[in-house]
Order: C-alpha cells, then sequence, then structure tokens
C-alpha cells in the first residue's frame, strides 16, 4: 500500500467515526433549517450551492471540533468513550453555527467582520437556489398531472369543460367571465393548431394541481365517469 | 465586508416595506410563500379567491419590485418563488 494511502487509512481508521458524525451533523441541521422555511426535502438536495454550503459548515465544524479536542486534552479530563465523542460532535456543531450567525466585531460603530452577515447572504442565495429548484419540480408535476388529465378525458372534452368552470370559479369571478376564458382557449386552439383538451388540462392543473390530479384519479379508476 | 453596507440595508427594506403596504394583495401574495415554496400565479389566485387579473398585475410588481421571480414563464402562468432579497429582508419570509 502506498504510504499516502497508507496514512490515510490510518487516519480515517483512527478519526473517521467523528469525520462521519460531523459530517452528518451539518448536514441534520441544514436540512432542519431549510425544510422548515421550503417544507419540502427533494429539492434542497439538487442545487450545488446547498451543497457547497454544507461544505463549508462541515469544514468549521472539524475545526470546532479539533479545538474542542485540544481543549479537553489540555484539561487532562480523560475520555469517556462513545459518549464523549457524540457530545463533542454536537458541542461542535452547535458552537459553529452560534458563532456564525452571531460572530460580529465592531471598531469605532463600525463592523469590521461581520460573519453574521456572510452567513445570512450566504443562506439566502442557497434558500433562492433551493425555491428555484422547487419552483421547476412543481412545474414538472403540473405538467405530469396535466398529461394525465387529458389521456383520460380526451374522449370527453364536454365534461372537462364543465369541470374547468368548477375550478376557475374563484375570485368573484361569473359565469361570463369563465366563458370569456373558455372563449379564449378556443381562439388560441384555433390558432396554434393544438387539442383543446390538452389546453384545458393544463389550465386546471396550473390552478389546482390536487384537484387536478383527483380528476385525473376519478377518471383513470372509473372510465365511465369521464 | 464593506462599510456602509447597513444603510444600504435599511435603504432596501425602507423599499420593500412601501412596496408590500402599498396593497394588501402584495402581503398576502408573498405570505403565500410561507405555506409552499412556490406556486404558480393561477393558483396563488385561486388561493387568495382574488381576480386572476389582479394578482397578474401585483406578480409583475413584486417581480419587479425584485421580492420574487419565476423558474418558467410570466404573468399567471409562470411558476413563482422567492427572491434571496425577500428572504433576507421580508422578517416572516425566513
Amino acid at each position: 500500500m502506498p504510504p499516502a494511502l497508507n496514512d490515510f487509512v490510518t487516519f480515517f481508521a483512527k478519526e473517521g467515526l467523528h469525520v462521519v458524525g460531523l459530517a452528518v451533523a451539518s448536514l441534520v441541521y441544514l436540512l432542519v433549517d431549510f425544510f422548515i422555511v421550503i417544507k419540502a426535502f427533494k429539492p434542497i438536495f439538487r442545487p450545488p450551492s446547498f451543497w457547497f454550503f454544507w461544505f463549508c459548515t462541515f469544514v468549521l465544524n472539524i475545526l470546532a471540533f479539533e479545538a474542542l479536542s485540544q481543549m479537553q486534552d489540555q484539561a487532562k479530563l480523560g475520555s469517556f468513550g462513545p459518549a464523549q465523542t457524540l457530545a463533542l460532535v454536537i458541542m461542535s456543531t452547535f458552537g459553529t453555527i452560534a458563532i456564525l450567525q452571531s460572530f460580529t466585531l465592531k471598531i469605532g460603530d463600525r463592523k469590521v467582520v461581520d460573519f453574521s452577515r456572510i452567513m445570512e447572504d450566504f443562506r439566502t442565495t442557497v434558500l433562492e437556489d433551493v425555491s428555484r429548484q422547487a419552483a421547476a419540480e412543481e412545474r414538472k408535476f403540473a405538467r405530469r398531472t396535466a398529461d394525465r388529465l387529458f389521456k383520460a378525458y380526451r374522449d370527453s372534452p364536454d365534461e372537462l369543460r364543465k369541470e374547468f368552470v368548477n375550478v376557475m370559479s374563484f375570485g368573484g369571478r361569473d359565469a361570463a367571465q369563465i366563458q370569456a376564458d373558455l372563449a379564449r382557449i378556443d381562439e388560441d386552439v384555433r390558432t396554434l393548431k393544438v387539442e383543446a383538451v390538452r389546453v384545458l388540462a393544463q389550465r386546471i392543473a396550473q390552478a389546482d394541481v390536487r384537484e387536478a390530479s383527483r380528476l385525473a384519479w376519478k377518471a383513470e379508476t372509473i372510465p365511465t365517469q369521464a | 465586508m464593506p462599510f456602509g453596507r447597513s444603510s444600504d440595508d435599511y435603504t432596501q427594506f425602507q423599499e420593500v416595506q412601501l412596496l408590500l403596504d402599498a396593497d394588501p394583495l402584495n402581503r398576502r401574495v408573498v405570505d403565500i410563500f410561507r405555506r409552499q415554496s412556490s406556486a404558480n400565479g393561477w393558483s396563488i389566485a385561486k388561493m387568495l379567491d382574488e381576480d386572476p387579473n389582479k394578482v397578474s398585475v401585483v406578480l409583475a410588481k413584486l417581480r419587479q419590485g425584485g421580492l420574487i421571480d419565476s423558474e418558467s414563464g410570466s404573468g399567471l402562468d409562470g411558476y413563482y418563488f422567492l427572491t434571496r432579497l425577500a428572504y433576507r429582508l421580508v422578517p416572516t419570509a425566513s
């Protein structure tokens, strides 16, 4: 085994568990923090900026862990086994986050170093990337649902027009306004040479994707309804 | 860290507040993103039980003000989400 690889294996055998623990602890914290805002896990994992943010937090977490370990060695407290390591991992994670969220150095009323601002700018940039990803996934889901609705109602366009009127009856709009919507759609259909059922299905899925999904499911499971 | 950035922040914050206070519907649209991170223009109108034409105008204003952006499309066909400015300056956004 080459010496470099040997050193790595020795380091990982000795420190690997700590490193994995610190990586997981950083990831868990960020996932909870982002989930509270985004309310979904899937889009969080996609943007590269999230993984860069996690990597930075992870590296700082390792530094915090090493600092705490050094302090523990200097205090000659001895070792209490895995529970102590776990406590150090948790303390270093919370310590890293607390410092990054609040550390500010002011001289003469001016903020010379403001980690909290850098951290917040970074976090909001990642939040925007994750939200953009969530919007892309929502659009794809609506398109898939519209496809299902289109297939289910392809042979019964009048039924879908009725459902369109139901879904689009909101905001104090009367029947005449919804009929005007339908007339505009019919005009678009003639101009663009697309099927009216597809356009209606797309609009229903845009306005209320849950209702569109329910209608598609109903038509798929009870074909006579459609 | 550039000096004087706090006063820029304050000016931006005031501009955002003015935009949100200009019409109650502006704030209601932004509040939608507290419940979900993204939404289509038509679905926002339906969720708020508002006239889609009014919502379309509000979406354009909020987009122009930099609070929201669209992943694809514009008007009611767009899929909107909050920008970093909104996450930073609208207290309820994050």
